[in-house]
């Protein structure tokens, strides 16, 4: 009896293996790993013994390959996320040398996004301040015109009030010298200054509407050319004498050889005649 | 209160006109100036007065000391002509 059991029972227990290896053994065999030993089962084990260790077994079989996958998928993992010694040290330099590049990347821009903040900010203090000065200068400018107004209204009221003393006396329309009355100006001077005999240079010039100084410019160059013969005073008066007043002092002096002034000057007071002939004229 | 006059022609208009003004002596002579410049009827900003000879008067002074200084005839010209020959 006994042998029979033993015969059917390891009959079940080497079918149960054949399966096991069957279905484990093309994944097993490359990977080499160890695999829990097959004990042999002791004769003196209990019945359910092998089945119950088949279980275990099999329990550990099916752990070990769950254990397994973990660790590939971990593996994995590790192989992308950390450089390993499978991964070489150029790749892995590289590696480190983009993440530096990252870093100092990342601080650039942080460093950027403070500076525009500051630069920002500045501007908009700047912006400010500057509104802030247009204000006050616009109110400067402002109170600046106003003070201009008030100044240009008592100046204006000042006039009206001046204004009432001012007195219009006379007007009318000046007579411009018409034509013939310019044609003859020269002779006309040469012939006042004659019949003058003596004539402010002043009077003169107002007489004929000219600058004082011209008048003297006109006289001075009228004694260069001869046509007016005479002398011009220091205080401003001019002389006229004729050419025959002139020979008759010429010949007084020749006479007497030897002459004082005064004598001279009292015989030209007779010699030279200084009344002007108008005057003369209403005498006689 | 002393009064000096002046008589001003207006040498722009070929009729030359001409006004004859009794002021007191004491007043700035930019009130003469307006004074006869709304005589004339010419805007009084762009005129000026000048001597007979054509010598500008300065009007920040008053009347009298242009009385002293220029005389009593004077010309009213527009001040766009200043300086004309």
């Amino acid at each position: 009896m006994n042998p029979i059991i033993y015969m059917i029972g390891a009959l079940i227990v080497g079918v149960v293996l054949w399966f096991v290896t069957r279905s484990t053994g093309p994944k097993n065999e490359p990977r080499g790993r160890p695999r829990p030993a097959q004990r042999e089962v002791p004769d003196d084990a209990p019945p359910g013994a092998r089945r119950r260790r088949r279980e275990r077994i099999h329990q550990a079989v099916e752990r070990q390959r769950e254990e397994d996958r973990m660790q590939r998928e971990e593996e994995e993992d590790q192989e992308i996320e950390q450089p390993s010694a499978k991964i070489g040290t150029k790749k892995q330099r590289k590696l480190q040398e983009k993440e530096e590049r990252r870093f100092a990347r990342e601080a650039q821009e942080r460093e950027r996004e403070e500076r525009k903040k500051a630069e920002e900010e500045k501007e908009v203090q700047r912006k400010q301040d500057e509104e802030k000065k247009r204000i006050e200068e616009e109110k400067q400018a402002e109170a600046e015109r106003k003070l201009q107004e008030d100044k240009e209204k008592r100046e204006y009221e000042e006039y009206l009030k001046m204004k009432e003393m001012f007195v219009l006396e006379e007007e009318g329309e000046a007579q411009v010298a018409s034509d013939e009355q310019s044609q003859n100006m020269l002779q006309e001077f040469v012939n006042y200054v004659k019949v003058s005999k003596v004539v402010l240079l002043e009077d003169l010039a107002s007489h004929f509407g000219l600058r004082t100084q011209e008048a003297i410019d006109r006289v001075q160059d009228l004694l260069k050319d001869g046509i007016l013969t005479g002398v011009i005073d220091d205080r401003g008066k001019f002389i006229y004498i004729s050419t025959e007043e002139l020979k008759a002092v010429a010949e007084f002096v020749e006479q007497r050889g030897r002459i004082s002034i005064s004598e001279l000057a009292r015989a030209s007071n007779s010699l030279i005649n200084l009344k002007s002939e108008t005057t003369l004229s209403l005498s006689t | 209160m002393a009064k000096v006059t002046f008589k001003i022609i207006l040498t722009s208009d070929p009729k030359l006109p001409y006004k004859v003004l009794s002021v007191p002596e004491t007043t700035p002579f930019t009130a003469v100036l307006k004074f006869a410049a709304e005589q004339f009827k010419v805007p009084a900003d762009t005129s000026a007065i000048i001597t007979n000879d054509g010598i500008g008067i300065n009007p920040a002074q008053n009347a009298g000391n242009v009385f002293l200084k220029h005389g009593s005839e004077l010309r009213l010209i527009p001040r766009d002509r200043v300086g004309h020959s």
